[in-house]
């Protein structure tokens, strides 16, 4: 069971700020994504979760993630080696103890705006915003993108379980259905289709959470929505996962399961840093594939590409 | 004759096995490249931060 956060986890020494002796605040709000709780908790009214996350909100003491949020006036060198570079917003350090995730961008100056430290089962964590380039207002989103998708993905991924590219739909006669793609690959188109020809449920239009449940493999929407914009807290139980690409003609091709697992480790968000956490999504995927019936489709972006699942018998 | 194996039993013919590239392409496999609207910065849109870029599909 989560505690709330355990102040100290940040060297305050070394940051200059003063994490000890005081009381968690009221100032609290959690989450459920994918199953996972994440709550932040600030000294002040001045945080909260973006909007984006409302349909995830719960009320919840203790959360599988908790993070605490605090202001610095200095953000000084990041403490530990560093281990990854995003190609983003972010940079992973680690020392013996923790990960460090500083976010920065040049238009904001040449320091970090935020920095998370977090445990490294990615339980607890603090995050510290800059005062000098976190510009001021009513209230902060700390947890903004990517942060929040990063502790949800990597929490997931110490704990079997895994996100990917894909829309999530539930049709009302045949069940659960998993497209995944990446960018351009129809996963918009699809969503559409699917919703207009079978007012099908639609999970996510673009991220999907997968974990195993008992013997099946289940798929959980996530607020991280696409260009259709749908995301929704459900979860539903996956039938079949199709691995999108455009085609001449609709095509339906039994995918052997080292086949898949490798279509599905292209699609999913993997903790390239994390020994550990490789070989537990790896795992994961292949307990995926063996269990649940993967197709490469190709498809046309019209109403007959629903009809070709509807009428596939695998 | 029993021990024989029906055909439904009998082996499949060997297929030898076959390598597949399967393109892994970092800027969908690793977050941090903002999606719409959803910010990539303290306050600000994803115009303001400037690093940020759509990837829906």
């Amino acid at each position: 069971m989560a505690t709330v956060p355990a102040r100290g986890l940040n060297p305050a020494g070394a940051m200059g700020a003063d994490f000890g002796g005081e009381e968690l605040s009221a100032h609290r709000s959690a989450v459920r994504i994918g199953g996972v709780s994440l709550a932040i908790n600030g000294e002040a009214g001045d945080v909260a979760l973006h909007p984006g996350l409302d349909n995830f909100k719960i009320s919840a003491n203790a959360c599988d993630i908790e993070i605490l949020v605090q202001w610095c006036e200095v953000m000084p060198a990041p403490p530990g080696r560093k281990i990854f570079y995003s190609g983003g917003v972010w940079t992973l350090y680690e020392n013996d103890f923790y990960y460090v995730f500083d976010c920065e961008t040049l238009p904001l100056g040449d320091e970090p705006y935020k920095r998370l430290f977090v445990n490294k089962n990615f339980s607890n964590g603090e995050l510290l915003l800059n005062r000098k380039t976190v510009w001021p207002s009513k209230q902060t989103c700390p947890l903004e993108y990517p942060l929040d998708e990063l502790l949800v993905t990597n929490w997931l991924s110490l704990r079997g379980a895994v996100e990917v590219h894909g829309c999530g739909l539930l049709d009302h006669e045949t069940g659960g259905h998993l497209f995944v793609g990446n960018s351009g690959a129809g996963k918009s188109t699809t969503t559409e289709l699917w919703r207009s020809h079978r007012k099908a449920g639609v999970l996510s239009d673009d991220r999907v959470i997968l974990r195993a449940q008992g013997p099946d493999i289940w798929m959980h929407g996530t607020p991280w929505h696409g260009e259709v914009a749908l995301a929704s807290p459900e979860c539903a139980k996956i039938s079949r996962i199709f691995v999108l690409e455009h085609g001449a003609e609709n095509e339906i091709e039994p995918l052997p399961p080292a086949r898949a697992v490798g279509e599905l480790f292209a699609r999913c968000f993997p903790p390239f840093y994390s020994r550990q956490g490789l070989e537990s999504v790896l795992a994961f995927l292949q307990h995926i594939a063996l269990s649940v019936p993967c197709y490469l489709f190709r498809f046309v972006p019209d109403e007959s590409a629903v009809e070709k699942v509807l009428n596939f018998q695998g | 004759m029993e021990g024989e194996p029906r055909d439904s039993e009998q082996k499949k013919p060997y297929e030898p096995p076959r390598l597949v590239a399967v393109s892994l392409r970092p800027e969908e496999a690793v977050l941090g490249h903002c999606k719409t609207m959803r910010g990539g910065g303290p306050s600000t849109s994803c115009a303001a931060v400037g690093t940020c870029h759509s990837l829906g599909s």
